[in-house]
């Protein structure tokens, strides 16, 4: 039988941490223990719950929980009252460990919010929502199609250029380099734009951020600056705006 | 002491061979997993050309008996590797990685190249054949137990006296692949791939040829092709699939018992039906064969009775 | 020296070979060599000699032998015949150098490319018993009318019979005269001949010839003579054609059925077919169509 493809790898241009899909993910720090329920909800409707339990018993330092297969799994039950059952829904992670939420295909749009359901043990809860981010969660994303991006926070009047540059098939296998890491500061200080190659990834750190926009705007760089294409003129402006604002050199 | 001679020159005997030669097709298929790929086959040859040479010792030694390829198609299935973006680090430490991103691949499942190379005409091979005579006595197994002779010509099913040429050995030269092979290999290669990812603008296609690499030495990789592509396919058809020996076999099996050189009624018939008159047949007691290198002579023996 | 020398088929069949043929020619077709009529067919126990036939001759109800019209008696008008049989039994050939059959002189010495043949012709004849032929005298009798001497007194004239009112008795059917056994009596006869090979369209075909026939011991000379004649047309007109054979079925019936090839005499050899050291040979080319 043959592989099916996951078209919507190839063919999004607008990703939103507030509304994953398969090419980016959310990462929250579980610092405190406690039993947490994680409500998922698709394009703004509500799906289904999972509980997460943290414990320094728990061995596991990072769960990854794919939210498009936990859809197909647990959507057929009520979920609402979330008891929580064996296998499908109990997810345990060590205290200080990692929950990254993503989902592996479709056409996303899931978001996850966390809220305790006890605290046991606990000296404070832990609120998570991935439509609105905070200092220690991370945001990432790998951008396939070459071209030119722009990263968004309209809460915080953050943007950025971001260059995918094309990568040309070579007398060996390609493998893209280790992803690059930023945060909302060195963002405003770069002023200019973020320079990645294919298939690299981009890890911002959310400190600054509440919802992270990355929307593909044009397939290459004009290469005469003065005339440009129509499909050009936005980002033309917005190097102008930044230019402004930009600090000083 | 014999009481009918017949004689037949090697010419005759060729000719003969001939029409048994010219009975003969295959038309096999067969595939073999080999783990990183499955590979097979599927062909179909007749016989033509070959020499009829008689011994002296009563063999009968047939050369250049050439392989005709009809069809000559050999398929390879590849699972290339997965496709998969993401599952960098995104927190490493000394120790490390703390945090990783999750691995989203382009496929839901190892996807498979499927590899077609149409051989056809561009393989020469030839086939040698030792034999010696051999006769049997053909009962119809349709021929209830007790038929008269009579009854049994009308039934057509006669006993029958067969000569068949009973291969001891049979050569397989496998020689000549034309040129073009290794480039037809490439192309299939890139046809493949291109049939995969066909759907895909063109942007993604050169992303995952950058990530696959050289396609075309991905493949050569999984099938162990090395630098003589020639050998490989040898290789591959006469001994992992077995393609060679089944080619023997089938030939060996097919002189040896399934055509038969010559086929005489028991008893011979020399007057038909007429006017209601039952046929005159001369009941064949025994039947002799020798070889020399000039002819084969058939020795037969009446008997008195029916 | 092979046999395929001069050509590239080759067949022979050696005389005791031909002699098991003639054999089963016989026995599968026993109407070839015996006659009679239809009164002996229906009775062969009064046959001169017992038909030996194979149990298939009597299984399929074939004729043991040709049924043939009655020996009319002459001077009956066609009124009454004889019941008759002539048998040809105890064949058999011999191919040069005539070593088994010994010819009579008149047949001389056999000569290169030549059969012999020996044969008994038997004959039987259903003569009607005293009883019988009395009884048939009176019919006769009654039919034919008595020449009286009133008839030349009263004319004067021996040349003038009167005619005499029509007999009824004259409307009588023919009849064979039934027998319980045949009067039979056996002639040992020679004959020699040689085969043609004879062209009908694109195929060749064996046909024996007779050169020469002598029946043993009949006197006076001229009715052996008659009689060799009689027995002569029988075997050539009668016997003969029946016998020839198509030259692929001599040597190669089933190759001809395999190849394609058109089978033809070799030429240019001296005697094709060949009767020589106690066979009959055959020398055949292939030629590819």
């Amino acid at each position: 039988m043959k592989a099916q493809i996951n078209t919507h790898l190839f063919t999004q241009t607008r990703f939103d941490s507030g509304a994953l899909t398969p090419s980016n993910f959310v990462v929250h720090p579980f610092a405190n223990c406690g039993q947490y329920q994680a409500d998922v909800s698709r394009n703004g409707g509500f799906l289904y719950s999972f509980i997460i339990d943290v414990s320094e018993r728990h061995p596991e330092k990072q769960i990854s929980l794919d939210l498009a297969q936990l859809d197909a799994k647990l959507r057929t039950a009520d979920q609402h009252d979330c008891s929580c059952g064996p296998d499908h829904n109990l997810f345990t992670l060590a205290e200080n460990g990692y929950g990254l939420f993503y989902a592996s295909k479709g056409s996303g749009g899931y978001s996850v919010k966390v809220h305790p359901l006890s605290a046991e043990k606990c000296d404070h809860a832990e609120i998570f929502d991935s439509t609105a981010l905070t200092n220690d969660d991370l945001f990432g994303i790998t951008l396939l199609r070459p071209g030119d991006y722009l990263l968004r926070d309209a809460k915080n009047k953050i943007e950025c250029k971001i260059h995918v540059a094309e990568v040309k098939p070579g007398k060996e296998p390609y493998r893209p380099p280790e992803a690059l890491h930023v945060d909302a500061e060195s963002i405003k200080k770069a002023g200019a734009q973020l320079k990645l190659l294919q298939a690299q990834g981009l890890v911002v750190r959310c400190a600054g951020f509440s919802r992270i926009v990355i929307e593909y705007k044009s397939p290459t760089e004009p290469t005469n600056k003065k005339t440009g294409t129509k499909a050009n003129q936005p980002l033309k402006a917005a190097v102008a705006s930044w230019k402004k604002t930009g600090v000083k050199r | 002491m014999s009481h009918f001679t017949v004689a037949s020159s090697e010419a005759a005997v060729s000719k003969l061979f001939e029409g048994v030669r010219d009975g003969f097709s295959v038309d096999e298929s067969d595939s073999v997993n080999f783990g990183p790929f499955t590979a097979g086959y599927d062909v179909g040859f007749h016989l033509e050309g070959g020499t009829v040479d008689l011994q002296n010792n009563g063999d009968i030694l047939i050369k250049e008996l050439d392989i005709k390829w009809d069809k000559l198609r050999v398929f390879a299935g590849i699972d290339i590797p997965e496709l998969c973006i993401g599952g960098f680090c995104i927190i490493p430490s000394p120790w490390g990685c703390v945090l990783r991103a999750p691995r989203i691949c382009v496929f839901d499942d190892n996807p498979d190249l499927g590899i077609d190379l149409d051989l056809s005409g561009l393989l020469t091979s030839e086939i040698s054949i030792a034999a010696k005579p051999k006769l049997s006595y053909f009962i119809d197994p349709a021929r209830p137990a007790g038929m008269s002779w009579l009854d049994a010509e009308d039934a057509n099913v006669a006993n029958k006296w067969q000569l068949f040429i009973d291969p001891d050995w049979v050569d397989i030269d496998v020689f000549d692949w034309a040129d073009i092979v290794g480039d037809l290999l490439d192309d299939a290669i890139n046809t493949a791939v291109d049939d995969l990812l066909w759907f895909l603008p063109g942007w993604a296609k050169s992303l995952i040829h950058a990530i696959l690499g050289p396609v075309v030495d991905l493949v050569r990789a999984i099938l162990d092709i090395g630098d003589d592509i020639d050998e490989w396919l040898s290789n591959l058809l006469g001994v992992s699939l077995g393609l060679f020996d089944l080619i023997i076999t089938l030939v060996a099996d097919y002189f040896a018992g399934k055509t038969p050189l010559l086929s005489i009624e028991d008893p011979f018939p020399i007057m038909p039906y007429k006017n209601g008159l039952i046929p005159v047949k001369l009941p064949i007691e025994q039947l002799g064969i020798t070889i020399n290198d000039k002819e084969m002579v058939l020795a037969a023996t009446l008997g008195a009775s029916l | 020296m092979a046999f395929t020398d001069l050509s590239d088929l080759y067949g022979a069949i050696n005389e005791e070979g031909i002699n098991l043929v003639v054999h089963h020619l016989m026995r599968l077709r026993p109407s070839l060599f015996n006659y009679g009529t239809a009164f002996i067919a229906q009775n062969p126990d009064l046959l001169c000699h017992k038909i030996d036939a194979d149990p298939m001759v009597y299984k399929r109800n074939n004729p043991l032998l040709t049924v043939e019209a009655p020996l009319p008696v002459l001077g009956t008008n066609g009124l009454v015949g004889l019941n008759y049989c002539v048998q040809l039994v105890d064949m058999k050939i011999d191919f040069h150098p005539g070593n088994s059959i010994t010819l009579p002189p008149e047949l001389g010495q056999l000569k290169k490319q030549q059969f012999a043949l020996s044969a008994k012709a038997c004959v039987g004849l259903g003569c009607p018993d005293e009883e019988t032929l009395r009884g048939l005298e009176k019919v006769f009798d009654r039919i034919n009318t008595p020449i009286f001497v009133d008839d030349y007194v009263n004319t004067g004239s021996l040349t003038h019979v009167p005619d005499r009112p029509a007999s009824s008795d004259r409307n009588l059917k023919p009849i064979v005269v039934p027998t319980r056994k045949l009067k039979c009596f056996c002639l040992e006869v020679f004959a020699v001949g040689h085969i043609e090979i004879n062209q009908l369209g694109n195929r060749f075909i064996f046909k024996p010839k007779l050169d020469g026939l002598e029946i043993v011991d009949l006197r006076p000379q001229e009715m052996e003579d008659a009689i060799e004649c009689y027995v002569a047309s029988v075997i050539r007109l009668g016997l003969l054609p029946r016998l020839q054979v198509a030259l692929e079925k001599i040597v190669l019936d089933q190759m001809s059925d395999i190849l394609t090839v058109t089978l033809k005499p070799t030429p240019g050899l001296p005697n094709n077919p060949a009767i020589e050291g106690d066979e009959l040979k055959a020398f055949i080319n292939m030629e590819i169509s």
